[in-house]
């Protein structure tokens, strides 16, 4: 359900901090500072999507409030009842009124362009109170050559038509190199002309030559340090540069973690390095901490101001509200002079859908490709891309979400041998770079994780030597890799996720529950190492394959994948022939993005029945993927009970909610289509 | 004003699913989690309500939605 459906109704933004203060502390905002926020929110539209900017130091109170309004049909008309009623600009509110005027009537398709608008006011309510910033995003993640220029272009024409600022703001634009991603520009209309620019994905080792290259007067190495730090802690941090129209003495480090702190262990990392740094107190940290939650009104007890109750109660039947507040992200600030700070933002928002919205079209560029060859390649190039603008800055990728934390040294892994594997063309330092990045993290055993919080595996280890002998990495690494991985062969030739010595806690919590389960012998995990160390695995495979075909999965709900790796593993013969039968009677039901990838993997090695078969699969494939190069998330992980030995229904599914392993797979298909000559 | 329109969660369902709720005040629906404003205006309608059977009521219609919705997807 898009946001362009939502019902047309007015939501009190009041009413969301009455959802907040439950679960915010005095220390954090204090009893005067909440009235002025209230009074504050009274004035705003009746959007109910706020934040708070909160800084984290001991002794300050000062809050700032945000609002986000949305490119919907529903805000712009909330909006312009909003400016009806409003009566006449105060003083200095002139160029909002203006700028709100054109985004509800969505002059010169402001609004069809841009996605939304941040309104940001500093210590509202104070006598120090300001006209407020309006930050406009300008580049998605995934645009980049020819989009990102258009981007720039079209936010600059607006920023014109507008008078937000003056034509400096399209040299600065232009200024800042086309390799750099511009996530926000924000006009602080209550500080004179400054200007910020927000850019995002900077690795660490860029980020002095930027500083410099601007002119900033501080002492770029130690802001490095910082940003290094921010970086290793989070994997994502954007950089928010001041002109005026030169570089502000102030630069701010935004470092964004998805999920409740619950559910990421990287948050409380990175709070409790605040504390020791001394930038956020025990207080606050426990707060934010503690903070996050998504609030039903189905479920008995849960309050709903009033005004929004009505408002949901005449809403058409599908539209079923929740709230949720959340830590949002974090800002380190450095100035000049070496002071530092660090504040938090918190959201406050209603929704008005169970469902995800839907992402808003883009237009594509160029025609469609003319041939079914070029049409396969053009997908894994725009698939190689995807996956490249999501790579974090510390050189890891990240997926799925499980309590233990999001993965990175294992989709790190898969994702690099994919990208190494598929044949394209890619940044020169991108193998480098990802070798370097998990042989930091190669534990003594000589072996990868899931992530840093937990044990290494046979799996994980696995696709890190894949990835690093496809990448021609030939260090003494990989022979004790090999050595770790083959800890974990069972008499028969069966391999074990976690070998018997190794030992299963997460986060330095040992465990003492019945873990037997995750030690036994997995044969998803025995496809994927018979790739690497062949027999006694292959032939612990030729002996277990099911009757039907496939090899049953532990750890996946589906067995294409281990199917597909085994049958790859195997040489040719009556086991792989079974295989691509099974393959082939599984490619009559509809197949979501990753099992199609990995039907496309093993029917690719038939004859003419199931190559044409692979063919028809890969087109299919190519015609789903989504304008950004990835597709819907399908790579439906299991998470078992450590005790549990084999898989059933009721495990819990973890799908790859970054998307990530999917496009990985769906890259590896189509450049396995490509090579193997099913299309032309 | 009427009497006796209804009182308890059947009341505050019956007043929440009734024609008048888009003709409310605004000063009977506070920005805040207040319900008072609303109960004071439902008993000039003739209702007899609580805060309590208010948020009841409302919990109870969000559930029905909700279920309906689940059903339509197949989840329950």
């Amino acid at each position: 359900m898009s946001l362009a459906q939502e019902p047309d109704v007015d939501l009190a933004p009041v009413g969301a901090l009455g959802l907040l203060w439950p679960a915010i502390p005095d220390s954090l905002v204090g009893a005067a500072v909440r009235s002025r926020l209230e009074a504050a929110a009274a004035r705003l539209a009746p959007i109910a999507r706020i934040a708070l900017e909160l800084r984290l130091g001991e002794g300050r109170d000062e809050v700032d409030l945000h609002q986000f309004v949305s490119r919907s049909a529903a805000d712009a008309a909330a909006l312009k009842r909003y400016l009806a009623d409003g009566g006449p600009a105060a003083p200095g509110e002139e160029i909002v009124r203006r700028f709100l005027h054109a985004w509800a009537d969505d002059a010169g398709g402001v609004r069809t362009d841009l996605d939304g608008v941040y309104l940001e006011w500093d210590g509202p309510g104070s006598r120090f109170e300001r006209p407020p910033a309006i930050f406009l995003p300008v580049q998605g993640r995934h645009d980049r050559g020819p989009e990102a220029a258009g981007c720039r272009n079209r936010i600059a024409e607006h920023i014109g038509r507008l008078g937000l600022a003056g034509g400096h703001v399209a040299e600065l634009l232009s200024s800042i190199p086309a390799g750099l991603s511009i996530s926000y520009i924000g006009f602080m209309l209550g500080r004179g002309d400054l200007v910020r620019v927000n850019l995002r994905g900077v690795r660490p080792d860029d980020l002095e030559g930027i500083l410099a290259g601007i002119g900033w007067p501080g002492d770029t190495g130690r802001a490095a340090a910082h940003f290094a730090c921010l970086v290793g802690l989070t994997g994502r941090v954007a950089i928010a540069l001041d002109f005026a129209p030169a570089i502000q003495a102030t630069i701010g480090f935004e470092a964004a973690l998805p999920d409740f702190p619950a559910g990421e262990p990287r948050w409380s990392d990175l709070l409790d390095r605040l504390c020791a740094d001394g930038l956020c107190t025990d207080g606050k940290r426990d707060a934010l901490l503690q903070l996050g939650a998504r609030l039903y009104p189905e479920e008995k007890g849960q309050e709903w101001p009033a005004s929004w109750m009505a408002a949901a109660v005449m809403a058409p039947p599908r539209f079923i509200p929740w709230f949720e507040r959340r830590l949002s992200h974090v800002k380190v600030s450095i100035g000049a002079d070496g002071a530092v700070g660090a504040k938090a933002y918190v959201s406050a928002q209603h929704h008005w859908s169970r469902e995800s919205a839907a992402e808003p079209a883009r237009p594509k560029i160029g025609s469609d490709p003319p041939s079914d060859k070029a049409s396969i390649e053009a997908a894994a190039a725009r698939a190689a891309e995807f996956l490249l603008a999501e790579r974090d800055q510390d050189d890891f990728w990240r997926d799925f979400r499980l309590a233990n934390g999001v993965s990175d040294e294992w989709v790190t892994a898969f994702v690099g041998y994919a990208l190494v594997a598929s044949g394209l063309d890619l940044p020169e330092d991108l193998a480098p770079q990802t070798i370097r990045a998990l042989l930091e993290r190669q534990r003594p055993e000589g072996g990868w994780g899931y992530n840093r919080a937990s044990p290494a595996d046979a799996d994980s280890t696995a696709w890190a030597l894949k990835f690093l002998r496809s990448a021609g990495y030939r260090g003494p690494e990989v022979e004790r890799a090999d050595a770790f991985l083959r800890s974990h062969l069972l008499p028969g030739g069966g391999v074990s996720t976690y070998a018997a010595a190794t030992r299963i806690s997460f986060g330095g919590a040992a465990g003492v529950r019945d873990d037997s389960g995750w030690r036994g012998g997995h044969d998803c995990v025995a496809a994927n190492v018979a790739g690497l160390v062949g027999e006694p695995v292959a032939g612990h495979l030729r002996s277990g394959q099911a009757q039907d075909g496939a090899w049953t999965a532990y750890w996946w709900r589906d067995d294409v994948f281990a199917t597909a790796l085994a049958g790859e593993a195997l040489a040719p013969g009556e086991a792989r022939t079974l295989a691509l039968a099974w393959a082939a009677r599984r490619a009559e039901s509809p197949t979501a993005a990753f099992d199609r990838a990995w039907l496309i993997r093993i029917l690719a090695l038939g004859q003419s029945a199931e190559r044409e078969r692979a063919r028809t699969l890969a087109l299919a494939l190519a015609a789903e993927q989504r304008p950004d190069g990835g597709w819907d998330a399908s790579a439906e992980m299991l998470f078992p009970d450590p005790a549990e030995a084999s898989r059933h229904p009721a495990m819990a599914v973890v799908p790859d909610d970054r998307r990530l392993f999917t496009a990985a797979s769906a890259l590896l298909a189509l450049a396995r289509a490509r090579d193997s000559g099913i299309v032309r | 004003m009427s009497a006796g329109r209804g009182s308890g969660v059947q009341g505050a369902i019956d007043f929440l699913t009734g024609p008048e709720l888009n003709d409310l005040p605004r000063a009977a629906l506070p920005p805040r989690i207040d319900y008072d404003p609303l109960t004071r205006h439902a008993r000039d309608l003739g209702y007899d309500l609580s805060p309590g059977a208010l948020q009841e009521a409302f919990r109870l219609l969000m559930r029905a939605r909700l279920l309906a919705s689940r059903k339509r997807s197949g989840i329950e």
